[in-house]
C-alpha cells in the first residue's frame, strides 16, 4: 500500500503537470457545465442549474435557522405552560386525595383539562401518582380517572399506532385496569419489541387483580425470542411491583430457548431448588447457551449432587461450557468434587479452566487449602503461579 | 484532457449526491431511533443483577494531570457489574505512583495468559480498599501504541464484553447501559461491536469528572470541530450503520465482543489506525467464518473529549488520522469491491477509499491548479466564482442541516446565541477545508515515505475547561 500511496501521489503530481501544459480556456469550454441540453423543448446549460442551486441552498439555510429559533421559542413556551399546569394538577390531586367530598376538585379538573394536550398531561400525572399509591387512595384516584372519562382517551390510544398503544398500556397498568388483557395477549408476539415488552409488563403487573391467574401465562404463548433486554425489564418489574412468583420450572420444556433461559435465570434469582431434576435436564439441552446457563444455575444454587452427575459431560462440552461446569463446582464448594477437580488440573491446558479448578478446590475450605499448599511445592505445570493467584485475597 | 475534466466533474457530483443521500438516510434512521428511544428505560439495565458484566479498558500514557479524575469518573458509572482496567503503558511521569497512592494499590500475584502478544506486563495492581475492588491497574512496558496497551488488558480482563476508552475522556453516566443495549436485544445476529456519539469537551464546565455545564467552545477551532463531529456522527455513521457499512468505532469509546476480538488476534500493533483496523478485522473474520453479525451504532452522546484547539495539535491529529486511514485500508484491500463482504465491501470500503482518502488529495490538487491559473492569468473568473459560490452554498447548506440535527437530537447547546454562533461558524468553515486537505496530504506524504507508529499527543489542559 505504501507503493500504492506513492503511486497515487505521483499520479496527482503528473495530473497537475499535465494541466500545466494544456490550454486552460479550452479546457473550461470542454466542461460538461457549459454543454447545452434540451429537455421538453427547453434548452439549458448545466451551469444554469448552479444559479438555482446557490439560491436554493442559501434559502434553505436561512429557513432552517428561522425554524430552529422559532422551534426553541415554541418549546420554551410549551414548557412554561406545562410547568404551570403541572403545579396546579399536583396541588388539586393532593387536595382530592385528602378530602372526602371532592365535587369542587372534580369540577376544577374538568375546567383545567379543556384540551387534548391538557387532558393528556393530567392522565400522565394521575398515572405517575397511581404507580406509587396504596390500595385505598388508588381506588380514589381510579374513580377520578373514570369520572373524568379519561379511560376513553386511554382506550383510544390502544387502537392507535405502536407508540400510542405503548402509552395506553402504560396507563392501563398504572391504574390497574385489567379489562383489556385480551388485547394485551395479541401484542406479546408483536414484531415491535417495545410494544411486546410493554404488553408483557402489563400482563404481569395486572395479574395482581386476578389472584387465580398465572402472571406469566404469556410465557407459554411466546413464539418470538425473549431478548435479555426484555427479561431484565420484566425482572425489574417483578422486583419493584411485588408480583406473585410462580414455579418457573414449568416452562423449562418450552420450545422457545429464550423462555427456557429466562426461567433458568428466575429459578436462580428466586432460589427455586425444589425442581432441581428439571434444571439437570436442561444441562442436556441442544442449545449450548441453555446448557451453560443450566450449569451456572446448578452452581449458584449449590446443587453439588447434580453437578456430580454431570461430570461426564465435561469431556464433550465446549470450552466455555467446561469453564462454567467448573465454576459451578466452585460455587457449590463440595469436598466430594475434589478428586474430579484434581483430575481436571492434571489434564487441562486451558488457563481459564485451570484457574477455576484451583479456585474450586480453594473454596472448599481448609481441606482444599491444604491440598493446594501441597501442590504449591510441586514443580509440575504452572501450579505455583495459579495457586498464588487464587489464594491472593485481593483478586476476586 | 476532457476525460480528466469530466472525471473531476462526475467525482464532485457524486460526492455531493452521496452527502445529500447519506444525510437523508440518516434523517430517517435518526427519527426512528429517537422516537423509539423515548420509550426506553435505561435504569433497569443499570441496576439489574441479570445485566452482563463489562470490562472497561482505559490505556494511559503520561496522564498524570487527569488520570485520577478519569478513574474516579469511571468507577462512578451507573452500571451494576463492571471492572475498570487502567493500563499504565510505561508512563515516564507520575501516572502509576498517583494511582497507587490514591487508590491504595498493591501488587498482586495475578496469573494471566498471553493469549494476544503484547509488551511485557510488569505487574497487576489491585486496591486493598473494598470501595475500589473493581479497579485493576496493569503496569507494562511501553509498546509504542495504544493498540498494544489494549491487547495487554485483553489478556487479563474477565468479562465477555469490553469497552475501550481514552482515559482522558469524560464518560456519560449511563453510557454503559446505552452501549450494552444492542448486545442484549439482538437475537438473530451476533453483535460484535457498538459505538456512539463523541462530543466536544472544550469550554464545558467539569466538576469531579462530571459535566456540570455544556458550553459551545469559545475558541474557533474547537467550535469548527463541533460541526465536523456532529456531521460525521449524525450524518455519516448513522447512515453507514443502517447500510451495514460501518467501518469505524471511535477509539474514545466503543464496546466489543471480547471473544471475537481475541479470535481475530486483537488490535494490530504494527499500524497506527487501530480503531478502524480492528473493526475491519473483526468484520472480515466474521464473514470468513460464515457467521452472521452486526456492528451497530447508537446516535446518543456517550463521552466527551477534548479536541485540539491550536493548529499544531490539529495538524498532528489529522495527519495521524490520515495515516491510520491509509494503513487500515491497506491491510484490508481484499475487501475492496468484494461481494463476499456485502455492503461493506461494495459500498463502505469504496466510499472510504475514494471519498475519504482521495477527496482531500483531489481538493489540494484543484487548489494548486487554481493558483496556477490565477498566476498565469488564464482563469475564467466568472465561471470560477460561480463554481466557488455553488460549493460554498452547498457546504453551508450541509452545515445548517448539521445544526438542525444537533438541535433535534442532543439539544445540548441551550442558549440561542450558541445556535447563531454555530451558524456563523458554518459560514467560515468552507474556507478552511483546504487546511484539512493540507493535513491529509501531509499524512499521505508521511505515510508514503514511512513514518513510524506512535501514540498521538494532543495538547490538553488537564480537565480545566
Amino acid at each position: 500500500m505504501k507503493k500504492l500511496s506513492l503511486f497515487i501521489l505521483a499520479f496527482l503530481i503528473i495530473t497537475l503537470i499535465s494541466f500545466y501544459f494544456q490550454s486552460n480556456a479550452e479546457s473550461i469550454n470542454q466542461s460538461l457545465w457549459l454543454k447545452e441540453f434540451t429537455v421538453l423543448g427547453e434548452s439549458f446549460k448545466l451551469v444554469d442549474i448552479l444559479f438555482v442551486s446557490i439560491v436554493s441552498f442559501i434559502s434553505v439555510m436561512i429557513v432552517l435557522l428561522i425554524i430552529i429559533l422559532l422551534n426553541r421559542a415554541k418549546m420554551e413556551r410549551e414548557k412554561k405552560i406545562k410547568d404551570n399546569l403541572l403545579v396546579k394538577y399536583q396541588d388539586l390531586l393532593l387536595k382530592y386525595l385528602e378530602k372526602e367530598d371532592n365535587v369542587n376538585e372534580s369540577l376544577e379538573f374538568i375546567k383545567l383539562a379543556s384540551s387534548r394536550f391538557k387532558r393528556q398531561l393530567l392522565i400522565t400525572e394521575i398515572s405517575d401518582l397511581a404507580l406509587n399509591l396504596p390500595e385505598k387512595p388508588l381506588q380514589k384516584i381510579q374513580k377520578l380517572y373514570f369520572d373524568l372519562k379519561l379511560d376513553r382517551d386511554t382506550f383510544r390510544k390502544l387502537r392507535g399506532p405502536w407508540y400510542k398503544k405503548i402509552q395506553g398500556i402504560k396507563e392501563l397498568y398504572a391504574l390497574n385496569i385489567a379489562k383489556k388483557n385480551k388485547s394485551l395477549y395479541k401484542w406479546v408476539n408483536s414484531k415491535n419489541d417495545l410494544l411486546r415488552m410493554e404488553a408483557q409488563i402489563a400482563l404481569v403487573d395486572l395479574s395482581k387483580e386476578h389472584p387465580e391467574s398465572n402472571p406469566f401465562e404469556f410465557l407459554g404463548k411466546l413464539k418470538v425470542p425473549f431478548s435479555l433486554w426484555e427479561q431484565i425489564t420484566l425482572h425489574q418489574v417483578m422486583v419493584q411491583r411485588d408480583i406473585r412468583i410462580p414455579d418457573f420450572s414449568q416452562w423449562l420444556d418450552s420450545k422457545n430457548d429464550t423462555v427456557v433461559m429466562f426461567c433458568l435465570r428466575m429459578i436462580k434469582e428466586y432460589k427455586q431448588t425444589e425442581n432441581y431434576q428439571k434444571i439437570q435436564t436442561a444441562t442436556s439441552h441442544k442449545n449450548e447457551n441453555v446448557r451453560r446457563l443450566a450449569y451456572q444455575v446448578l452452581g449458584d444454587l449449590k446443587l453439588a449432587s447434580s453437578l456430580k452427575q454431570i461430570r461426564g459431560a465435561f469431556k464433550t462440552e465446549t470450552h466455555d461450557n467446561r469453564v462454567e461446569i467448573i465454576r459451578g463446582m466452585r460455587k457449590a464448594s463440595d469436598l466430594s468434587l475434589i478428586p474430579f477437580l484434581r483430575k481436571v488440573i492434571d489434564n487441562e491446558e486451558s488457563a481459564e479452566i485451570l484457574v477455576e479448578a484451583v479456585r474450586a478446590i480453594a473454596d472448599t475450605g481448609e481441606a482444599g487449602k491444604e491440598i493446594l499448599n501441597k501442590m504449591l511445592q510441586s514443580e509440575y505445570k504452572d501450579y505455583n503461579i495459579i495457586i498464588k493467584h487464587v489464594l491472593d485475597h485481593r483478586i476476586i | 484532457m476532457s476525460l480528466l475534466i469530466n472525471f473531476i466533474f462526475f467525482f464532485t457530483l457524486i460526492i455531493l449526491i452521496l452527502y445529500v443521500g447519506l444525510g437523508l438516510f440518516s434523517s430517517l434512521a435518526l427519527r426512528k431511533y429517537l422516537h423509539k428511544n423515548s420509550y426506553v428505560n435505561y435504569t433497569d439495565v443499570a441496576i439489574s443483577p441479570l445485566s452482563p458484566p463489562i470490562s472497561i479498558i482505559a490505556p494511559a500514557l503520561n496522564e498524570e494531570k487527569s488520570i485520577i479524575k478519569s478513574v474516579k469518573t469511571l468507577l462512578a458509572l451507573r452500571y451494576s457489574n463492571f471492572e475498570v482496567i487502567v493500563i499504565n503503558d510505561g508512563s515516564s511521569d507520575n501516572t502509576l505512583q498517583l494511582l497507587k497512592d490514591t487508590f491504595q494499590l498493591q501488587k498482586t500475584h495475578y496469573f494471566f495468559d498471553y493469549k494476544i502478544p503484547c509488551e511485557k506486563i510488569k505487574g497487576v495492581w489491585k486496591s486493598v480498599d473494598k470501595r475500589f475492588s473493581n479497579l485493576i491497574v496493569l503496569d507494562k512496558n511501553n509498546g509504542g501504541c495504544k493498540a498494544d496497551a489494549i491487547n495487554a488488558a485483553l489478556n487479563i480482563c474477565r468479562n465477555d464484553l469490553i469497552v475501550t476508552i481514552d482515559s482522558d475522556s469524560i464518560i456519560e453516566p449511563d453510557a454503559l447501559s446505552k452501549l450494552v443495549k444492542p448486545f442484549l436485544e439482538e437475537k438473530k445476529k451476533k453483535v460484535i461491536g457498538a459505538g456512539g456519539v463523541i462530543r466536544i469537551l472544550n469550554s464545558c464546565v467539569v466538576e469531579d469528572g462530571k459535566i456540570k455545564e455544556v458550553n459551545l467552545p469559545k475558541k474557533f477551532l474547537p467550535r469548527l470541530q463541533v460541526l465536523e463531529y456532529t456531521r460525521a456522527f449524525l450524518l455519516g455513521r448513522m447512515a453507514w450503520s443502517h447500510l451495514d457499512g460501518l467501518m469505524l468505532i471511535s477509539g474514545a469509546m466503543g464496546m466489543f465482543d471480547k471473544k471475537t476480538m481475541i479470535d481475530c488476534g486483537g488490535y494490530d500493533t504494527t499500524g497506527i489506525g487501530e480503531d478502524m483496523e480492528v473493526v475491519l478485522k473483526m468484520r472480515r473474520y466474521m464473514v470468513d467464518q460464515n457467521k452472521k453479525y452486526i456492528v451497530t451504532y447508537i446516535p446518543d452522546p456517550l463521552c466527551w473529549t477534548e479536541v485540539p484547539s491550536d493548529l499544531k495539535s490539529l495538524q498532528t491529529q489529522r495527519t495521524r488520522w490520515t495515516m491510520g486511514l491509509i494503513d487500515s485500508l491497506e491491510k484490508h484491500t481484499k475487501m475492496f469491491l468484494n461481494p463476499k463482504y456485502g455492503k461493506l465491501g461494495l459500498l463502505g470500503y469504496p466510499f472510504w477509499f475514494i471519498f475519504e482518502w482521495l477527496a482531500p488529495l483531489m481538493a489540494m490538487m484543484g487548489m494548486l491548479y487554481t493558483i496556477y491559473l490565477g498566476v498565469t492569468g488564464s482563469i475564467n473568473w466568472s465561471f470560477f466564482l460561480l463554481l466557488t459560490a455553488f460549493i460554498y452554498s452547498f457546504s453551508i447548506f450541509l452545515s445548517s442541516w448539521t445544526v438542525l440535527f444537533e438541535e433535534i437530537t442532543f439539544h445540548k447547546y441551550r442558549r440561542k446565541r450558541d445556535v447563531v454562533k454555530l451558524f456563523l461558524t458554518s459560514l467560515v468553515e468552507p474556507f478552511l477545508y483546504i487546511l484539512f486537505a493540507y493535513f491529509a496530504v501531509r499524512g499521505n506524504i508521511k505515510y508514503a515515505f514511512g513514518d513510524n507508529k506512535h501514540w498521538g499527543t494532543v495538547k490538553r489542559n488537564g480537565g480545566k475547561h
